[in-house]
Formats: C-alpha cells, sequence, structure tokens
C-alpha cells in the first residue's frame, strides 16, 4: 500500500467537512440550483437523507472490499474497464482539484489582492497542497483536526453577529413552489458532495471499522448544519435574488457587520479561516488524486508523484477555464449534477452489480 | 548513482569503525591485571605518565609477614581526609596477622571503613574508576583491585536556577554533578520503581548519563528507544546535555525541538510521573526530558501549583502571546501595506501620519527593527550584570525615542516590535522559534499580505503536524486529539479532576488517582448554623 497512515474517524468526518464547508463558504453553488427561492435552506436539510441514500453503493462496496479504496476494487471487480473506471476517478479528483484551485485564486484577486496575477496563487497553494499531500493522510487529518474547531466556532460567531441584522420575513414564504422543487434542490445538493468519494477512498485507511456508518452520518449532519447557518444570513440579509448574482455572497454578507462601530471588518477573520480551510480542502484533493493514481499504476509509494502531479495541475488550471463566469456555468447544476452523479452513484453501482453477479469479495457481516 | 553514494559512505564507516576498533584493542583493552604488584605499579606509572595530578601511594601492611601493597586516586576528584581517614590509617594500623593470600579479602571485609566498594580484574575498569574520582587500591599476591568510592570534589551548591523562575513552588535547581541531581529527583519520588540507568557516552570524554524513568509508568518502548539512540551515539565528547539532545532528536532538520530540558527537579519529577523519560547529563544542570510536545512550551511548574483559575487564564494568555509575538509584525506589515480598508479610518489616520515622513516602506522598517531588537536582547544577555543596564538605556532611549523624533522610523513600528518582544518573553521555551518564524512571516507578510502570512501558517502548521518526539505526534493532544489530555492543555483542571496521566504517551498504566476526590464539607456540618 502505498499510505501506511492510519486516520481516526472523528479525524476523516473533520476533514470531509472543512473540505465541503469551504466551497460553500466561498460561492455557495446551491444558490441558483432549484427551488432557486427562499427555500434553499430547506432542501439543504432535506438533503441528508438524499446524501445518504447515494453513498448507500459506496458503502455496500466497502463492506465488500474493505482493505481497498474505490481505485483497487473497481480493477479487481472488472478488470480493464476497472482499470478504465480508476482513470476516470483520478481525472475526477484531479479535476475537482483544478475547479478548487481555479475558485479559489478567483475569489482571492477579486475580493482580496486584486493587482496579483492568479497565476502566483495557484502556484503558491499547490506547493502547499504538495508538501501536505507528501506528509501523508495523518497530517492532512492532524492539520484539519487542528483547525476545523477553530473554522465552525468562527462561522457560528460570525452568524451570532449577523442576528440583529437578518430579517426572518425574507425566508417566506415557506416551500413557494411545493415541495418537489425543495426536493430536488436537496437532491442538487447531495449530489454536489463529492466528498462521499473522498470518504470511499480513505475508508481502508480507518483505525476502527466500527464506526463507518458514524462517518458517513456525523459529517453530512454536520456539513448540512453549517450550511443552513451560513444559508440563513445570505438570504435573510440580501434576499435570494440579489444573492444570486453574487459572486461570493457569505463574504460580501461578512462585509455588513457592524456592531456599535467598533466591532467590523469581520472579514479579514473570515478570510483568515477561509484560507485555511481552503488550503486544507486543496490538500485533500490534490492528496486523493495522487493516491488514486498510485493505485491505479501500482506504484509502491505515492510520494514522487505528487510534485509531478502538482506541477502539472498549474498549466491545466490556467488552461482549462477561461473565467469565473465560464467555471460558474459549469458548477451550476445543469452540468454538474450529472457529472458527479456518474461518479457518486453510476459507477460504484455499476461495479457494485457486478461484483455481486460474479459474487467477489468477502462480504463482512 | 545514489544507492552507489550510500553504498561508499556505509564502507567508509565500516572502515573507520574497524580502525576505532583497532586503537582500542592495541592499547590496554580487557588486559587483565597482574598478580605481582610491581607488574602492576608499572602499568599504572606508564599510563598515567605525564599526569601530574595523579597520587600513587606505595605502603606496607601487616605487622610480622608483611604485604605490600599501593593507593590511586586523582587529586582534587577524592575526599582527601576520609582517604587518609578510613584507608590509610586502617590499613597502616592493621594489628592482624596477614599474608598475601588472604589480605584481599580481610581487608575488604574487616579493614576497610568505606560502604561502596567493587572489585576488578582488568587495568581499563581500573583506570576508569581512578579517573572518576575513585580510589583504587593494589594489593601484592591478587590479580582484583578494590575500588573505593571516596569521591568529593569541589561544586556548586544547589542554588536557585536561573531560567524558570517561580514565585511559588520549589526554588532549588539542579547542579552540575549528576549524584546530586540524582539524589534530588529521588528526594521527591520515594519508590523503587524510579530507575536511573547509567550509561557512558563520549570516547574523550567518559561521560556518565542517566537514563531515569517510573517503570510503573513509562511506556516501555519509549523507554527502549531512547536507551537504543543513546546507545547509538558515538562521539567524542559530551559537554552539555545539548549534545545528547542533537543525537537523539526525531527531526534534526526542524525548526521545532523535540526534546525538552528543564533546570528543575520538581519539574523533571512531574514529567516523570505523567510517563515521560529524563535523561540526566553529568556536567549541566540541564535534564533532557522526552518525549517533548509542543503543548508543553505552554505549562508551566507553577501552574499547577497555583489554583486553576488564574492558572486557566494565563494559559489562554500564553496562546494569545504566543500569536502576537509570532504574527504581529507580519500583520501589521501586511495590514499597511496591502489591507488598509481593514482598518478601521481613524487608526487608519493616525498610523498613516506618523508613517508618513519615514524613509523606509514598512517591510524594509520591521525587518531593521526585529533586527535591533534582536542584537539588544542578545548583548542583554551576553552583557556582565553592571553593563546591562547600559543596553537598556541605549536601547529604549536611543534607538526608540530618538529614532521615532527624528523621523527615521514610525512610532507604531515601534510599538509593534515593543509588543512582540514582551509577548515572547511570556514563553521562553520557545523563544527562539518565535524569533525564527517571525522573521519567515515578517517577509511573507510583505509581499504576499494576508494571503502570504495565512499561507506561512499553513506551511509551519502541516510541518509541526508532521513532526514526532520518539513517535508520539509532536501536536498531541491537539492533532491527533485527545480529549481527556485536553484538561491539562486548554485548561489546568483541579487536581482532584485529573484523573488521568497524559494518554498519548501510552503508558502502562494512566490512572492518576481515584475519582471522587473533590473536597466537600463535613456532612455533620450541614445546616448546623
Amino acid at each position: 500500500m502505498p499510505e501506511k497512515g492510519k486516520i481516526t474517524y472523528k479525524q476523516l468526518i473533520l476533514l470531509v467537512f472543512t473540505s465541503r464547508i469551504i466551497v460553500t463558504l466561498t460561492n455557495m453553488p446551491g444558490l441558483t440550483d432549484p427551488p432557486a427561492n427562499q427555500d434553499l435552506w430547506l432542501s439543504e436539510l432535506f438533503g441528508l437523507p438524499i446524501m445518504l441514500l447515494l453513498s448507500v453503493p459506496v458503502y455496500l462496496l466497502w463492506m465488500r472490499y474493505p482493505n481497498q479504496t474505490i481505485i483497487q476494487y473497481s480493477q479487481v471487480i472488472a478488470g480493464k474497464v476497472g482499470k478504465l473506471f480508476g482513470a476516470l476517478y483520478v481525472w475526477f479528483f484531479m479535476h475537482l482539484t483544478m475547479i478548487t484551485l481555479y475558485q479559489y485564486s478567483a475569489f482571492i484577486t477579486t475580493a482580496v489582492m486584486p493587482e496579483t496575477p492568479s497565476l502566483f496563487f495557484i502556484i503558491t497553494m499547490v506547493l502547499f497542497g504538495v508538501y501536505a499531500a507528501r506528509n501523508g493522510i495523518e497530517v492532512i487529518c492532524r492539520l484539519s483536526e487542528l483547525l476545523t474547531p477553530i473554522i465552525m466556532a468562527s462561522i457560528i460567531i460570525i452568524a451570532l453577529l449577523l442576528i440583529k441584522d437578518m430579517d426572518l420575513k425574507a425566508l417566506t414564504p415557506v416551500l413557494e413552489k411545493g415541495v418537489g422543487p425543495v426536493l430536488q434542490g436537496g437532491f442538487t445538493i447531495s449530489a454536489r458532495t463529492t466528498e462521499i468519494l473522498g470518504i470511499a477512498m480513505l475508508l481502508p485507511y480507518l483505525n476502527d471499522t466500527q464506526k463507518v456508518k458514524r462517518v458517513f452520518l456525523l459529517s453530512y449532519t454536520l456539513m448540512l448544519i453549517f450550511f443552513v447557518i451560513i444559508t440563513i444570513p445570505v438570504l435573510t440579509m440580501f434576499g435570494v435574488e440579489l444573492a444570486k448574482t453574487m459572486a461570493f455572497p457569505f463574504f460580501d454578507t461578512v462585509k455588513l457587520i457592524d456592531i456599535g462601530d467598533f466591532l467590523e471588518r469581520i472579514e479579514a477573520v473570515y478570510m483568515g479561516i477561509w484560507l485555511l480551510g481552503g488550503l486544507i480542502n486543496i490538500s485533500f484533493s490534490l492528496y486523493l488524486s495522487v493516491l488514486g493514481l498510485s493505485h491505479l499504476l501500482n506504484l509502491k509509494d505515492y510520494k514522487p508523484i505528487v510534485l509531478p502531479v502538482g506541477i502539472l495541475l498549474i498549466p491545466l488550471t490556467t488552461l482549462s477555464f477561461e473565467s469565473i463566469v465560464g467555471l460558474r456555468k459549469f458548477t451550476s447544476y445543469k452540468i454538474s449534477t450529472p457529472y458527479s452523479l456518474l461518479f457518486i452513484l453510476i459507477i460504484p453501482s455499476i461495479l457494485l452489480v457486478i461484483s455481486m453477479i460474479r459474487k467477489k469479495g468477502a462480504r463482512q457481516a | 548513482m545514489k544507492k552507489i553514494f550510500i553504498h561508499k559512505k556505509k564502507l567508509k564507516r565500516l572502515v573507520l569503525r574497524n580502525d576505532m576498533q583497532n586503537i582500542d584493542s592495541s592499547s590496554k583493552d580487557s588486559q587483565l591485571l597482574s598478580r605481582e604488584l610491581t607488574v602492576n605499579l608499572d602499568t599504572i606509572n606508564t599510563i598515567f605518565e605525564g599526569t601530574s595530578d595523579i597520587i600513587i601511594r606505595e605502603f606496607k601492611i601487616g605487622t610480622e609477614q608483611q604485604v605490600k601493597a599501593f593507593l590511586v586516586y586523582v587529586i582534587g576528584l577524592v575526599n582527601e581526609a576520609s582517604v587518609n581517614e578510613n584507608l590509610l590509617k586502617s590499613l597502616l594500623f592493621l594489628r592482624q596477622a596477614i599474608n598475601e593470600h588472604n589480605a584481599l579479602t580481610l581487608i575488604k571485609e574487616s579493614v576497610l571503613s568505606v560502604a561502596s566498594i567493587q572489585e576488578f580484574k582488568t587495568v581499563e575498569k581500573a583506570i576508569d574508576a581512578i579517573l572518576s574520582g575513585d580510589t583504587a587500591l593494589f594489593i601484592d599476591g591478587s590479580d582484583t583491585v578494590l575500588i573505593c568510592s571516596i569521591r568529593g570534589w569541589e561544586a556548586r551548591g544547589v542554588d536557585e536556577p536561573q531560567t524558570e523562575a517561580v514565585v511559588r513552588g520549589p526554588r532549588e535547581g539542579f547542579v552540575e554533578t549528576l549524584s546530586t541531581n540524582i539524589a534530588l529527583i529521588r528526594r521527591k519520588i520515594k519508590n523503587p520503581n524510579l530507575k536511573f540507568e547509567q550509561i557512558i557516552i563520549g570516547k574523550q570524554t567518559k561521560t556518565n548519563v542517566c537514563v531515569a524513568y517510573m517503570k510503573n509508568i513509562a511506556n516501555k518502548k519509549i523507554v527502549q528507544e531512547v536507551k537504543d539512540r543513546l546507545n547509538r551515539i558515538e562521539t567524542d565528547s559530551i559537554l552539555e546535555s545539548g549534545y545528547i539532545e542533537s543525537f537523539i532528536e526525531d527531526a534534526p532538520h526542524s525548526l521545532f525541538p523535540t526534546v525538552g530540558n528543564t533546570e528543575k527537579p520538581d519539574i523533571a519529577c512531574a514529567k516523570l510521573l505523567e510517563g515521560r523519560v529524563a535523561i540526566i547529563t553529568d556536567g549541566t544542570p540541564f535534564v533532557l526530558t522526552v518525549p517533548y510536545l509542543f503543548v508543553e512550551a505552554f505549562q508551566n511548574s507553577e501552574d499547577y501549583y497555583s489554583r486553576p483559575f488564574y492558572t486557566t487564564f494565563i494559559r489562554w494568555l500564553r496562546w494569545l502571546s504566543f500569536f502576537i509575538s509570532t504574527f504581529l509584525p507580519a500583520l501589521y506589515v501586511a495590514v499597511t501595506t496591502f489591507h488598509q480598508e481593514l482598518l478601521p479610518p481613524t487608526l487608519l489616520m493616525s498610523i498613516a501620519a506618523s508613517e508618513e515622513g519615514t524613509p523606509f516602506p514598512a517591510i524594509i522598517e520591521a525587518i531593521l527593527m526585529q533586527i535591533i531588537y534582536e542584537i539588544l536582547r542578545e548583548a542583554g544577555v551576553r552583557l556582565p550584570r553592571p553593563v546591562g543596564q547600559a543596553v537598556s538605556i541605549v536601547g529604549a532611549l536611543v534607538i526608540g525615542e530618538a529614532a521615532v523624533s527624528a523621523g527615521l522610523i514610525g512610532a507604531p513600528m515601534v510599538v509593534i516590535v515593543a509588543l512582540t518582544a514582551i509577548s515572547s518573553f511570556v514563553i521562553p521555551p520557545i523563544v527562539d522559534i518565535n524569533s525564527i518564524s517571525r522573521f519567515v512571516l515578517l517577509i511573507l507578510g510583505g509581499v504576499a499580505g494576508l494571503y502570504g502570512i495565512m499561507l506561512g501558517f499553513a506551511f509551519i502548521l502541516v510541518h509541526q503536524c508532521s513532526l514526532r518526539s520518539l513517535g508520539v505526534p509532536y501536536m498531541s493532544p491537539l492533532a491527533p486529539g485527545t480529549l481527556s489530555d485536553l484538561k491539562d492543555v486548554l485548561i489546568r483542571a483541579p487536581w482532584w479532576s485529573m484523573l488521568t496521566r497524559p494518554r498519548v504517551l501510552g503508558g502502562a498504566n494512566s490512572t492518576r488517582q481515584e475519582p471522587s476526590q473533590k473536597p466537600k464539607p463535613p456532612k455533620e456540618d450541614k445546616g448546623a448554623k
């Protein structure tokens, strides 16, 4: 195995949580999804059962192959086709890294340092990702364990500071378009949770296999609670229509904090925690890419390929997206939902069916 | 190419080692003592030729059948009054029948009034003992030397340590003598499970190094690892425990120390009782403790002697000052250079006003001031105390006051540097890490603003998370988190609630005391008045 580290279920939960929540903190992709109105927070709550359902194939596959990652068992189950699947997953993780890198660099250049070229941020973030990934999953997990409590506390404090400016009437009428679109919204939000695959990649490295169900349940619950904590201030302060036009809705909300004319400019704190979380996110997805690649190529050690993959990602990131608008088009629900569903649901289901038919794998009670 | 290189290195080391062994064996390795006294005398004389601090005293024992003997010791390392009284006098005034055959047993069993006597048969061991301060007694007709331990030399008395000052708590500190240091620890822990294992390190200095641990508490693997690492050291000299530290630390290239040190027996005892291992080196008052975790820098012996509330507050203050002293100059430079919008308008105005006439950009100003501060600090540490006051006057008046009024630097920068310096004194164990990482962050903040600072911070965090001290993750119990250990990290829980020893150390016995010892008023008093 290229990775010898072991992680605890708490670390995995925190890592998955941070890497998802930071994306929402940045650009809140769910705003334009159906129902695309003030019921967004309801869709987020409805997401929990849907996310759990989406994780079922991955979970069942893990039961059959508890010591292998998705890239390894896809090769065991489907042979050469499995290898193709594995390659697709590696691409998927790399693509994820690229999207994250581009989004984050775009955020920094537009919001904080407009005069610095975004390439500078991409390169430095990749360098950090390479450094963290080379240190192994244990270190990335420890980093998230160290920072996630701080991130959580800061989000809660920011939300509390915003309470006096919230206009809860903006959340009415509840269920304006009925339950259908809300459920659909829950579905698209769940489909965005590519961290399901992150969990699937890391389950073999969990030191306590009894806690797998808890990982799924707790990480999703935490995620969705914080989704709501982030969404409600945005919806109640700007209204959904205005928020949709914003590139970075939560950042703009944080800027509005002003308590008694002395507690203002909280966005510096926000920037700090956002950056730390974002760096965790990038090192996590870069780590998944190289770990997947090393499994695909049956390498003994993944460390030598971290730097090459990282360097490869720099031109790929700058070339593959023309602008933040193009990226938003891609991450909108019309494209991103089927794209990530293919990886989260369809390929694992195919693998599961093949594996059931061929009766491969030791089923654990 | 790499492989060949390694191979060559290994070969070189092998050759070197062989050479060393040859030198050793050719000299006097395991050379046995002779039954002839004259032969032994010759051997000793040749070995100590040209060594003026060696005393060799020949004499005869007994009245009728006289047995020849001689004493060897080093001036200044033995208590000469005691040698005269307990060795020479009792031997010279011996009135018992003695011959070459029974001399050794007779003298050892019924003549010498010395508690610690050892018998050696090789020249090398006898020489080592003599040089360590023992007195060797050679007797004609026996191939065994009697080593009497009557050591006594000039040493500094137990004193209040210069570092690690406390308001409340024991004031004694370790000294330069190993036996005194061991006794200082033993006096606090009267328990046979407290073990002291001696190792001799240093080809030239033959320094006594002592590994101390609680056998029933410490993790056996860690103890074994410490001993293995110490035994692996092959060096000329150990003059201070810092030599050992650099040989046994886990991350030699890291800025962060993975071996702790203390000058106070109460701290050493507390660490032993938590399951850590102490390494006591002869010749230095600084005792090493391993495993050393990052959070230990924020703990102080006095924390445990004072009441918990204020202590908890002080601990948070230490974390705060750690962040201030590491980040403040960098943040100041980043904000004034890149993110002026983050400052409230009034503050921005006053900073801009005072920085207006200064010739340098903020980053240069900050680096210059930091360097000047470091110079002042170093000067203050090294100078003799009477001159030291001059440094503070020059520093405060000339560099601080005059530089601002001359318009060379802005007043806010002086405030920032002063605040940084004061904050870094709150956490003495990591002052060195502090000042280096401060410079790094300062440059990052000057180049890339807040982004640079956070990036540098994240790099440092990843590095810290990747460190281990003897297998224990350096950032534990923060990451990987151990909830029960946080009672002594984020807060300082009262003693009756500290039920477990630090779990991260993985000791065999993690229960410190019985639960429910929280003090309560006696029952009969309830409602009495």
